[in-house]
């Protein structure tokens, strides 16, 4: 299954449409100026979402918890292949930016062995709490982002959630729904039921 | 709708109205004024103004079968085919296409929308008990990149709600289709464990993506599905009686009326807006009936039946008949189903109360009205955010979502509604073999059921036996959430709320002079009315105030730190199934459990039991179909 969800996410970049302009979510996502973890300051809406398939959580150096989902999201990088660092990104934005300096989320980085394409972010308090309340917008709680993890793909507008104890095969499953693919041509195919198996089949 | 601007008149404005509103506390951070915004639109922006009663109601037209299919379906493919035969055969297509929801500019140049038939609604099924049909919908959706309906996933699955079906026509939310196939739906009509009481009448099909249930269904992947017998048989003069008349060129009953309610929020250029990235749940300021935004329809001086159904997302209604320049008088509806369950009995009822996917078939007797009167379908329950209904019910004048314009009779009302409808099944103790609890929540960012989210249905939460029946008790942990929970394949026969035993024929009311939130259980005694045959129902005492349902239900609304709970039976088939919370944005966040149909196992004492057993996949007298992906 992991290969599959990796071979179709390769299959469909080639077919991706341009994006549009600014993207469904342009007025919505906070273009606000965040600091990577090699140090890059990149606008989060314009630079690092709109041209992107991205996956996105929320993580803090000192939290177990969320280092448990970190854990998680290196083994969905395998799962994506090549194309991560290409049109496929992972973000996870940290919810303490007091604590977790770029140095600190640096080494964070290369104890996950995060590779080219997974980004760990940094920037103004206040901004990152903005980004999470708009990503994982939500009337209550402090933690609100620290269990689910976004995916979107601003080019065509599709935005989803999955829990964070989720697989790395379902998460990496989810990034090859929201890749653009043809329509299969010809006469329609048959999609299912499949046909069952008796308990002796 | 008058809400937001009553509150912005209050200045609590910011934040009260969801949909692309910022749900940061105003105090929480000014910073969201000076938010940098690519292409300048404020945030939440009204939708455009749409003139009430302009618009004329949309009734789908009934969907007509074809004569085979090919390929021909696959029996090896579908529990019980051979025993369950299809007598007809349908094919539906689900597309992309522009949709009027309103005469005037800019909805008059269309609204892309998804559904069936290139139509939403969906056309309407007229199915019959012991008539197997099979129905091959084949997923035509423009694919990503493509398609202009942006915040909906274009793979699809499809759910009759509340069918007793397989485990493989179900719409499982992982059974899921691309643009360019077709999945094969085997509704087998026939009520559960062959047992007349358990029967349905107004059920409804819509989509159910995983994750991506709220966009599609939103988007317009929804229509009615009517299941009929020899009793309810669409005829004034035999069986029920209820109003149906003849039938149109399109093959509708010109006087039994489906109207799915859809709160929906429009760009400036008339294009339905839908934010993914909120958890809560979302609210339209547009009302839509059969979507078209607040239409009329009108009626003649005789009884209607009126199937009313809460299409969501996220709203709950409380709705209300009233005529009146400022809707000063209410008119009671006489409700005979409640999610598609006949009660016992006919009640009479100032207002219905439907949390989302419920449905209630209510007769109104036009006859009481003159010609050219006006009468207002509206919903007077005050709902600021996804996260429910706040308790509070307007005053009038309340809020239109359609208006009915009563003309002369063209012959003769036959219909009569009888007195005793159908009996309710009786809950039997001994049939019990488990207990659960399911508790809903919320933690980080997710919806939990039992403090799990769903993550890919991969394993069962519950592993049920099949011919078995088991008591679960749907608890709320959130003081401030709403939940209707709905479970697949079989009804729900309440036995208590909130601790409250629930007798069959009772009926959950509220008195509203007494709390916002407690419930009365009321055992409905209309002595008065007449017992011989022939003589039809009327409201002879007070009607209740609302209408919260009956004892046989398939949602349980859970408002906040409520408890119910329910007994229910499984026979039948085998298979994964859901249950999960209707509001759709909450499902799409998790709030789901999945629940296997296995074969009965050894005898086994009744235990009490913590839920959410993990196991495998269950051992089947044929095994559940295998993931699609």
């Amino acid at each position: 299954m992991a290969r599959a969800a990796a071979h179709s996410i390769q299959e469909g970049l080639h077919q991706c449409e341009p994006p549009p302009k600014a993207g469904a979510h342009a007025s919505y996502i906070p273009n606000v100026l965040v600091r990577t973890h090699d140090n890059q300051i990149a606008r989060f809406y314009d630079d690092l979402v709109r041209p992107r398939i991205v996956l996105i959580n929320c993580m803090a150096v000192r939290d177990q918890a969320s280092c448990c989902h970190i854990e998680t999201v290196s083994q969905v990088q395998p799962l994506i292949g090549e194309e991560l660092g290409r049109s496929v990104f992972i973000y996870s934005i940290t919810t303490d930016p007091e604590h977790d300096t770029t140095s600190l989320l640096r080494a964070f980085a290369e104890k996950y062995g995060a590779g080219k394409g997974w980004l760990f972010l940094t920037g103004e308090p206040a901004d990152l709490k903005m980004l999470r309340a708009r990503l994982f917008n939500h009337m209550g709680g402090e933690d609100c982002s620290m269990h689910l993890f976004r995916y979107g793909n601003e080019a065509v507008g599709l935005w989803g959630g999955i829990p964070a104890k989720s697989t790395p095969e379902l998460i990496a499953q989810r990034l090859s729904w929201i890749t653009p693919r043809e329509r299969q041509t010809g006469p329609p195919k048959r999609g299912g039921p499949p046909p069952l198996l008796t308990v002796e089949g | 709708m008058i809400r937001r601007r009553e509150f912005v008149k209050l200045g609590l404005a910011a934040g009260a109205s969801g949909l692309l509103g910022s749900t940061l506390e105003a105090q929480d951070d000014d910073r969201l004024k000076g938010l940098c915004i690519p292409d300048g639109l404020p945030p939440d922006a009204p939708s455009p103004k749409a003139t009430p009663f302009v618009g004329e109601l949309y009734i789908p037209p009934v969907k007509q079968p074809v004569a085979k299919l090919d390929p021909p379906p696959d029996p090896l493919a579908h529990q019980r085919y051979e025993e369950f035969l299809p007598k007809k055969f349908y094919e539906i297509e689900e597309s992309e296409f522009q949709w009027i929801y309103h005469p005037e500019p800019p909805y008059d140049k269309g609204s892309w929308s998804w559904g069936f038939d290139k139509a939403t609604p969906g056309p309407t099924y007229y199915a019959k008990y012991g008539e197997p049909i099979l129905v091959r919908r084949h997923n035509n959706l423009p694919p990503l990149g493509k398609r202009n309906v942006t915040f909906a996933m274009p793979m699809t699955t499809s759910h009759l709600h509340n069918g007793h079906t397989a485990s493989e026509s179900d719409g499982y939310p992982m059974d899921h289709i691309g643009s360019g196939q077709y999945w094969d739906h085997h509704y087998c009509c026939f009520p559960l464990g062959h047992d007349d009481k358990e029967k349905l009448t107004t059920l409804w099909y819509h989509d159910h993506m995983m994750d991506f249930t709220a966009p599609n269904v939103y988007a317009g992947l929804a229509g009615f599905f009517l299941l009929f017998d020899d009793e309810d048989a669409g005829d004034e003069s035999k069986g029920l009686r209820l109003p149906s008349g003849p039938r149109d060129s399109q093959g509708r009953y010109k006087y039994d009326i489906p109207l799915i309610l859809h709160d929906v929020r429009f760009d400036q250029n008339g294009q339905p807006v839908f934010n993914r990235l909120n958890t809560d749940g979302l609210l339209g300021d547009k009302y839509t009936i059969n979507r078209r935004i607040q239409p009329f329809f009108k009626v003649e001086r005789r009884k209607y039946r009126l199937r009313i159904l809460n299409g969501g997302p996220s709203r709950f209604y409380q709705v209300f008949l009233a005529t009146g320049e400022h809707r000063e008088n209410k008119h009671a509806f006489i409700i005979l189903t409640g999610d598609g369950n006949f009660l016992n009995e006919p009640v009479c009822a100032d207002s219905i109360y439907l949390s989302v996917a419920q449905r209630v078939d209510a007769i109104v007797d036009f006859s009481q009205f003159k010609a050219g009167e006006h009468v207002y379908l509206q919903n007077r329950l005050e709902q600021l955010s996804g996260k429910g209904p706040t308790g509070r019910v307007l005053v009038e004048p309340g809020e239109d979502m359609m208006r009915f314009d009563v003309v002369e009779a063209t012959g003769p009302d036959h219909s009569c509604i009888p007195a005793k409808l159908r009996e309710t099944p009786a809950v039997d103790p001994t049939e019990v073999k488990q207990r659960r609890i399911w508790a809903f929540d919320y933690r980080g960012g997710l919806w939990t059921v039992n403090g799990k989210p769903a993550t890919g249905l991969t394993t069962p939460d519950a592993e049920i036996e099949e011919g078995s029946a088991e008591v679960w008790t749907i608890r709320n942990e959130g003081k401030n959430w709403s939940h209707p929970i709905h479970s697949h394949f079989t009804e729900f026969l309440l036995m208590k709320v909130n601790g409250r035993p629930f007798k069959r024929t009772a009926i959950q009311t509220r008195n509203p002079e007494e709390s916002m939130r407690g419930y009365q259980i009321e055992e409905p005694n209309e002595t008065a009315a007449p017992k011989t045959t022939g003589q039809c129902f009327q409201c002879k005492r007070k009607p209740l105030p609302v209408f919260f349902g009956g004892s046989r239900r398939d949602i349980t609304t859970l408002l906040p730190n409520d408890e119910i709970e329910i007994f229910m039976r499984w026979k039948d088939f085998h298979g994964r199934y859901v249950m999960h919370c209707h509001n759709v944005v909450h499902e799409d966040h998790s709030m789901m459990i999945r629940w296997d149909i296995v074969p009965p196992k050894e005898a086994k004492t009744q235990t009490e039991s913590k839920p959410a057993k993990q196991g495998k996949n269950p051992p089947a007298r044929r095994r559940p179909p295998k993931l699609n992906q």
